[in-house]
């Protein structure tokens, strides 16, 4: 599962380059990626973005493992899915591995390195409030569901026999409908305090503070690497786009190491 | 799981455009039926899901979402609004593909609505406290069968090899590479049923015990 509680704690503390840049920004790059996977089918231009998230990964003072893991699951489905397509080329099922390790990965550096409230109150600018709203308190209540769940489940253990299957299958689901009440029972207090509160309310002074030369220096970057991407490793051989990712990385790696 | 960039864009934006339209309705009606009430219960159904799909049943490659719950406890346009934010949510912990978010929505919407509906209709032919969990149990059942019964309906008008769509181990079951599409549509259907019963046991008993501790919140959605 994935671990939101260590992307929570990940994503409040600055700890890099890439907790700095301004959360719209950060957004506009991730939709610029996602642009990119649409249109690209190259396994060589896609290895040169690869390589550039990994390097952001890898510079950005995050936990690189514990997010590495995180990637797994969808990255091995991914894997999973490109078997299926090796009838048609290694090449293509390259590009589907690639895909999925690439949207995965950006997604994991951008909720880890931003608080979700900057997230949530750029999301209030273009969705609409209900919307808005219902993602901020579902993002909450997965915290609050998971321990809930956990603590009931551990006190219903403490008190019954081992029960056979079908028994076990509607304890569980008792244990899930409490902790589903107790966490709803959490979100509407709190929903109806925020309210009181004035909530929404105004963006902190911090976040309202421009950081134009880091924000316009990431999506010049982000928009060069694409566009050179998709216009130059279609033409080099597959060995030469992964030796310059390769690079990359290995330049990262180099970057992360020195103290 | 498929990846982004692999089934063909006019099928995918289509998607957007349908979910875009559909959501639009369940705000407009979610807005004129109950305001911002049903907000909190329909952010913890969200999370509820998210959580929930990570836990696969791996031997019938099968993905539980409690999609027909939400729509349940919420009505169809919030459980809509919901299973959009749960998609949402998806994304954001780095599962599921940013092109087919307007498919998985409808897919995903179709159980939520469906399962409302049915569940509203049940509970008036028997309107019975005792019999709203084997209702609820039904309304999961012929809900995720509709919603099973329109992914292969989608695969077949779009004309997708099943081999580019099919899990590994299901294309091992069939014990061949080239599966057809009646082939893969008969192993779905058989290995989803087995899913369909267990979530609809499950449903049915958490849907039980919710009417009988707070009776209110399955009222409120056969009502509205």
């Amino acid at each position: 599962m994935i671990d939101v509680l260590a992307i929570d704690r990940w994503s409040s503390r600055e700890l890099g380059w890439v907790h700095r840049v301004s959360p719209g920004v950060k957004i506009v790059g991730v939709i610029l990626v996602i642009a990119f996977l649409v249109v690209g089918h190259s396994a060589g231009a896609l290895a040169l973005v690869l390589g550039a998230v990994i390097a952001a990964l890898l510079t950005s003072r995050l936990p690189v493992v514990p997010i590495a893991g995180m990637a797994v699951l969808p990255v091995t489905m991914s894997a999973l899915f490109a078997t299926t397509r090796l009838g048609g080329s290694w090449e293509s099922a390259i590009v589907i591995v690639e895909k999925g390790t690439i949207s995965s990965l950006t997604l994991l550096l951008l909720v880890s390195s931003t608080p979700r409230t900057d997230l949530f109150r750029a999301l209030r600018r273009v969705a609409p409030s209900i919307l808005a709203d219902m993602v901020m308190l579902a993002y909450r209540s997965v915290f609050i569901l998971i321990e809930r769940a956990l603590d009931t489940r551990d006190a219903v253990r403490l008190r019954s026999a081992s029960l056979p299957p079908l028994a076990r299958l509607r304890r569980s689901a008792l244990v899930a409908a409490l902790a589903i009440l107790r966490s709803h029972e959490l979100a509407e207090e709190q929903y109806a305090m925020m309210r009181l509160r004035g909530y929404p309310g105004a963006a902190p002074a911090d976040a309202r503070r421009p950081r134009l030369p880091r924000d316009a220096a990431f999506l010049l970057a982000t928009g060069a690497w694409l566009a050179g991407a998709l216009a130059v490793a279609p033409g080099l051989p597959l060995a030469t786009n992964l030796a310059m990712a390769g690079a990359v990385v290995a330049g990262a790696g180099a970057l992360r190491s020195r103290p | 799981m498929v990846p982004d960039g692999v089934l063909p864009a006019w099928l995918w934006i289509a998607g957007w455009i349908l979910a875009a339209l559909a959501i639009a309705a369940a705000l407009r009606s979610a807005t004129a039926q109950e305001g911002a009430r049903l907000i909190p219960l329909a952010g913890t159904m969200a999370a509820v899901m998210t959580i929930v799909m990570s836990l696969e049943i791996v031997p019938l490659g099968y993905e539980p979402h409690l999609t027909v719950l939400s729509g349940i406890l919420l009505g169809p346009s919030y459980g809509l609004l919901a299973t959009f934010v749960f998609n949402l949510l998806r994304l954001m912990v780095g599962d599921g593909s940013v092109t087919l978010l307007g498919l998985n929505t409808l897919l995903l919407g179709l159980e939520t609505v469906a399962g409302a509906l049915i569940f509203r209709g049940l509970t008036r032919v028997w309107p019975n406290a005792g019999q709203v969990g084997p209702s609820a149990a039904v309304a999961t059942f012929v809900a995720l069968a509709l919603s099973t019964i329109a992914f292969l309906g989608l695969i077949a008008f779009a004309a997708v090899d099943p081999r580019s769509i099919a899990e590994e181990g299901l294309l091992a079951r069939a014990g061949t590479d080239e599966p057809g599409f009646a082939l893969y549509a008969r192993l779905v259907l058989a290995l989803g049923a087995i899913g369909w019963t267990l979530e609809a046991v499950a449903v049915g008993a958490m849907t039980a015990f919710i009417s009988a501790v707070r009776p209110s919140l399955i009222r409120r959605a056969t009502v509205t």
